[in-house]
Formats: C-alpha cells, structure tokens, sequence
C-alpha cells in the first residue's frame, strides 16, 4: 500500500496547478465562510464592490437553495452524463423527500432521523419502480414515460388533501436533537447567535438558518464526492459502457438493466435526500416542488454546467438560479422565462461542451479565461438591460396566455436536443 | 472423432416472409477454425447473433459446452465462454483501447456492484487488458482514444475485447470487413496465433483468408448448409462451385 501513497503525492501537486481545481477549491471555501458575513463587519474599501451581497440574510438563503438544488442536479448528472439516461422527471424525488419531512411533520413529529430514513427510503422505492419500468424504454420514450410518471405523483400531490391538496403546507424544520447524549441541534439553528449579528435580526421562523445551509453544504460536498469516486468505480465503468454501446456491452456479458437499475435509484435517492434539505429550507411542502418545470429545471442546470462532470452540475445549478434571480427582478415575474428560454438555447450553442468544460486545464489559460468571463458578464448585463427595456414587447406576449410556459418548455427541448446532437457528432466525426 | 464444443440443432430463424436460417445443423469441433462462407443474405450475421444471443431463434436448439443455451441472454452467453466480434465495427468509441478491453475483462471477474475504488487502478483488471491488447499488436496504442484509431486498429480491438473473456469459442463476424491487403494479411497473423487455444467459428467474405485459416468449411445459402468440408473438399464440391464460389475458384 505505500506504493499507493507514493503515485498521490504527484498528482496533489498535479492538481494544485490545475485551475479547475484551483476553482473548485475557492469556491468551496467562499461558500463554507458566506455565511458568516452576517456578523463580520465589511472592510469600507470593500463596501462598493460586495455591499450588495455582505450579510444579506434573503442571499445566504438564496445560496443554500443554490446548494439544495445542486445535489439534485449532482445527482441527475450521475444518470445523465455517465448513464445516458435522460430522465425528464427527477423534480420528483424533490417531492417524495419534501413529503418524508412534511407527513410527519402534519402529526407534530419532527424526528429529522426518522424524517430523513423516509425521504431516503421513499425517493428509493419510487424510483426503482419508477426506473424498473422506464430502463425497458429508451430514447424518446425513456424522456416521456419518466415525465409521465412524475406528472401522475405531482396530480396526486395536488389531490392529497390532508397535506394541503394545491396548496401545500407549512412544515417546521426537522430536529436531529439526541438528549441522551446531549446533543441538542435542528435545522432551524443559527450558527452565528442573534446579538453578535450586525443587524441584530433574529426571527426564529426567518429563512435564515445558517444549520440548514451548512447542512445543505455538507450533503452537497458528500455527494459530489461520492458521484466522483463512483463514476470511476467497476460499477461507474459498467454504466459508462452501457451509456457508450449498449449491444457491445451485453455481447461481452455485462446484465446491463441491473446496473442502469442500479444507478437510477441510487440517483433518485441522492435527489431524495435534496427534496428533504429543501422542505426544511422553505419550511413549506407544495405539490408544485414536482412540476415538470423543475424536471427541466435540472436537465438545463446539468447540460449548462457540462454533462458527465459532476462538478459541472453544480456550476450549472448556480449558474441558472442566479439567471432566474436576475431576470426575475429586472425583466418582471411574468416575463422572465420567455428570456431565460431563447438564452439557454444560446449557451448551449456556444458553450457546447458545457461552462466546466470552458475552464482552462493550464494556468497558462486563465487570463485569456478571465476575458471571457467579463466579456460574458458584461454581455449579459447589457442583454438583461435591454429585455428590460422593451418590456413593452415582452408584455404583449405575455398576455398570450401561458405562452411563458410554451417558450420555456421549447427552449429546453430546443437545448436538450442540441446538446444531444452535438454529441453524437463529436462522437462520430 | 473430435468433440462437439457448439452443436447447433435445427436452428430456425425466420423475418417475416423470409427465412433466414432454415433448419440448419452444424456442430463446432473443439479447437478447429471453423469457417461459415456464402453468397450475400445466405444468413450468416443472422446466425451469429442466435449464436450469441442478441437474436431469439424461432426453433432449434443451441448446445454449449453440454448446456443447452437457446433461451439464455446475451451477457450469460458470454460469462459461459461464447464470445463474439461484430462485422460493423462495435467499440466503445469514447474510451481507450486499454479501457475497452479492461471492460471486458471486468464483465469475467464477478459483479460490478463495487461503488468507490477506481477502476482504472485495478492491475487484476489493466493487466489481463494489456495482454489482449498484446496478443493482437495493439499493445503500444493502449492509451489512444478507441474513436482515433485507424479502421484496421479497431477490428484488432474488436478481436482483443472478445479474447479478453477468455472464451471457449470465438465467433468472429468477418474480422477483415473493409481492410486493405496489408491490414488483412496482419489479421490472418493474429487469428492464426489464436489456433489451438481456442475454437474459432469464422464468417468471412475474404477467401484468402478462409483458405488460409480454415481447417473446415461450411457453405450456407439461403440459410441452409449446402456442405461442409476440408478447404479441399469445399474447393472441389461441384455443388458450391454454382451456388457462390463459380469465378472465384
């Protein structure tokens, strides 16, 4: 085994030069300490360039539902870019977690322990049922019959009146608390205690549980891990090839369904125990957490950030939540996604491989990366600038009704099938 | 009398209106090169994957190795020791050379449930894939993306991933289709070096190579064997001669 720790230590220093790496290790250090800004004073020269993010409670909530979403699309990407399988139902383990915190919930227990072991073992055995079924499909038909199944949960969400039925209902935070060896700790804690905070803030219902963000965190570093080490693995290998060439991997005696099985529950339950962080984040159960829209939502996020890297994912999540955030205040709630629809198809054209694949290998790289992120930026804060301008156009076609929807929901079969096409060029060309 | 290592019994396959293989017998002698030659649409890709069991049969029997294997899917075919190559060369583009063959080295060692060591470090399963890759002269194209090897390179990698299962019988679906003289003559080396370790059934339209290869010859036409022989016997079959060979011999 020494052999093994001698080949480490060339590749530590390998990745240290990386700048993926590198803008990894940042990021999850910038992350780890955000919240924290609520009761560190910003420096003065700071304050005209981060007075708009420092401390801002509605933000550092933002960012633990940029995390919560990341693990979704972490785990979405496992089965899209490793195993081919392009589910266009994934929002539904949001749902099934969101329902293992709110069931008990309703009858008063709050049990995080047991609110957790049932999201985890309700995303699992949707998800085998759902997966036994959809993996004897594939294609086009795998896309319909995963949107199909999470459309009939997202009607019986609807039709569930005990828990709230279209409405939803207000859950409280899960409480992990074991008093038997003193460990007093839930999700609604605040790290950082209400009298050293610089806005003095401190509501206890107040979306600003630091315990839910680092928790949020942690799930997403343990899955990104795990998805990395896995994707590798025999098992990663196995559906890496069934993804490459089905046929050849059956003729050289690989039981492939069983793998593929195998991989879309292990991805529903990773997205299971997302659904469970995000009914503890909004602290509200809604049948809508189901809606294919959210479906897509994931795919997007997953094609953006660039499949079959995992790392990606997580950009990808991001990435379009802040989009959404974005055009969301300055082109108007109504509007929006008739923006975001055309801008996706966009960024799927032009950063086809997705954004992780932008960033350099070298640091010989980075300046020449670093132009093209101000260029980007500056790009689209122009382009948001100008939709908002003209929102008199874009008010006209909103008041064709749903036509939003209809553009949003073209869009991400526009990108979907671009990414996919350009794939297989890039395969056979 | 050598024994029978793949008997097939009466095998059947029919597409609609057309019959594709058509109550066929024939038994695979243990370590012969056992060369299947025939016109266009005799059947014989058909009967490769009944063999192999990506096609159902519609009637018949497949015996190997004693174990009646007709209704068994492809991949237990394959642990049994019933490899295949495929005429369209069939590799897992996206990967290295050693990566293809390391997968199917993987498929014979047990389950694949084993989720967090990395696979590309196993030598139980890198080292049994460089000798594959060596026993087809592919050894120093290890690392190369299997998408940028040249045409005659692919079809070494498709031999290297079927002998990497360690296989009882080869079925080869002609290993020469599209190469140049050079690239063929380099194939007949290699399959000739797999004589006597294993048994070898052989579709191929490169008679030079059938000649080469073979020590006995079936010819099937219209899904049916028409005879089968010594490469001498089939040269002289007046039978044959008109139903395929004719100019060629």
């Amino acid at each position: 085994m020494a052999g093994a720790g001698v080949t480490r230590i060339p590749e530590l220093r390998a990745s240290l030069s990386d700048p993926r790496f590198l803008l990894i290790a940042i990021g999850a250090i910038v992350l780890v300490l955000y919240p924290a800004t609520v009761v560190i004073p910003l420096p003065d020269f700071l304050k005209p360039i981060l007075g708009g993010i420092w401390g801002q409670t509605y933000l550092i909530s933002l960012v633990a539902k940029m995390l919560i979403f990341a693990i979704a699309a972490v785990s979405l990407d496992l089965i899209l870019g490793y195993g081919g399988m392009v589910s266009f139902g994934h929002a539904a383990y949001i749902g099934l977690g969101a329902y293992g915190v709110a069931v008990w919930s309703k009858y008063g227990i709050d049990n995080g322990y047991l609110q957790l072991a049932s999201a985890i073992a309700g995303s699992a055995l949707v998800a085998l049922f759902i997966g036994a079924i959809s993996l004897r499909t594939s294609g086009v038909y795998f896309i319909m019959i995963t949107l199909a199944f999470t459309q009939m949960l997202y009607y019986l969400g609807i039709s569930l009146e005990p828990f709230g039925g279209d409405d939803g209902m207000n859950t409280k935070r899960s409480d992990f608390a074991l008093h038997l060896i003193g460990l007093d700790f839930t999700l609604n804690d605040n790290v950082f205690s209400c009298e050293k905070r610089i806005d003095k803030a401190c509501k206890v219902d107040d979306r600003d549980g630091a315990a839910i963000y680092y928790a949020s965190y942690l799930a997403l570093i343990a899955a990104v891990w795990f998805c990395r080490r896995l994707v590798n693995s025999r098992f990663g290998m196995a559906i890496r090839g069934a993804m490459s060439n089905p046929v050849r991997m059956q003729a050289v005696g690989f039981p492939i369904y069983r793998y593929r099985l195998t991989a879309f529950v292990i991805a529903g339950t990773i997205c299971g125990v997302a659904g469970f962080l995000f009914a503890n984040h909004q602290q509200f159960l809604s049948p809508v957490y189901m809606n294919w829209l959210r479906s897509g939502d994931f795919l997007i996020m997953v094609i953006l950030g660039g499949m079959g890297t995992i790392y990606g994912a997580v950009i990808g999540a991001i990435g379009l939540l802040t989009l959404e955030e974005v055009l969301e205040g300055y082109v108007g709630k109504d509007y929006w996604q008739m923006v975001l629809g055309p801008l996706l198809v966009l960024l799927v054209l032009f950063a086809n491989r997705g954004v992780y694949s932008l960033i350099p290998h070298q640091m010989r790289g980075v300046p020449m990366f670093i132009v093209r992120v101000v260029v980007f930026i500056a790009g689209m804060s122009a382009f948001v600038w100008l939709m908002s301008r003209s929102s008199p156009i874009l008010k006209l076609a909103g008041s064709i009704q749903h036509l939003p929807l209809y553009v949003i929901f073209a869009s991400i079969l526009i990108a979907l099938g671009l990414r996919f096409w350009q794939e297989s060029r890039t395969h056979h060309g | 009398m050598a024994e029978t290592v793949l008997s097939i019994e009466r095998l059947t396959k029919r597409f609609g209106g057309l019959t594709a293989t058509n109550d066929l017998s024939l038994a695979i002698e243990k370590g012969e090169v056992h060369a299947v030659i025939g016109p266009n649409g005799a059947g014989k890709t058909t009967l490769i994957a009944q063999l192999s069991g990506l096609l159902a049969s519609d009637s018949g029997r497949i015996v190997f190795n004693g174990q009646d294997v007709t209704a068994l899917p492809a991949h237990k075919r394959s642990i049994l020791g019933l490899a295949r190559s495929f005429q369209v060369t069939n590799i897992f583009q996206n990967f290295t050379a050693e990566d293809n063959v390391a997968l199917a080295v993987q498929a014979h060692s047990g389950h694949s449930f084993r989720f967090l060591a990395a696979a590309r470090r196993e030598a139980a399963l890198r080292e049994p894939a460089k000798k594959a890759l060596a026993r087809v002269g592919l050894e120093h194209r290890a690392n190369v993306v299997a998408a940028d090897l040249a045409h005659g390179e692919q079809r070494q990698l498709e031999i290297a991933m079927a002998i990497a299962t360690n296989p009882t019988v080869l079925l080869l679906d002609e290993p020469m289709a599209g190469m140049g003289p050079e690239e063929s003559a380099r194939m007949i080396e290699v399959l000739r070096g797999f004589k006597g370790s294993h048994t070898l059934m052989l579709i191929e339209h490169d008679m030079d190579a059938v000649f080469a290869l073979a020590d006995r010859i079936t010819v099937l036409v219209y899904g049916q064997a028409i005879a089968t022989g010594r490469p001498e016997e089939i040269r002289k079959n007046a039978e044959v001669k008109r139903a395929y060979l004719g100019d060629e011999a």
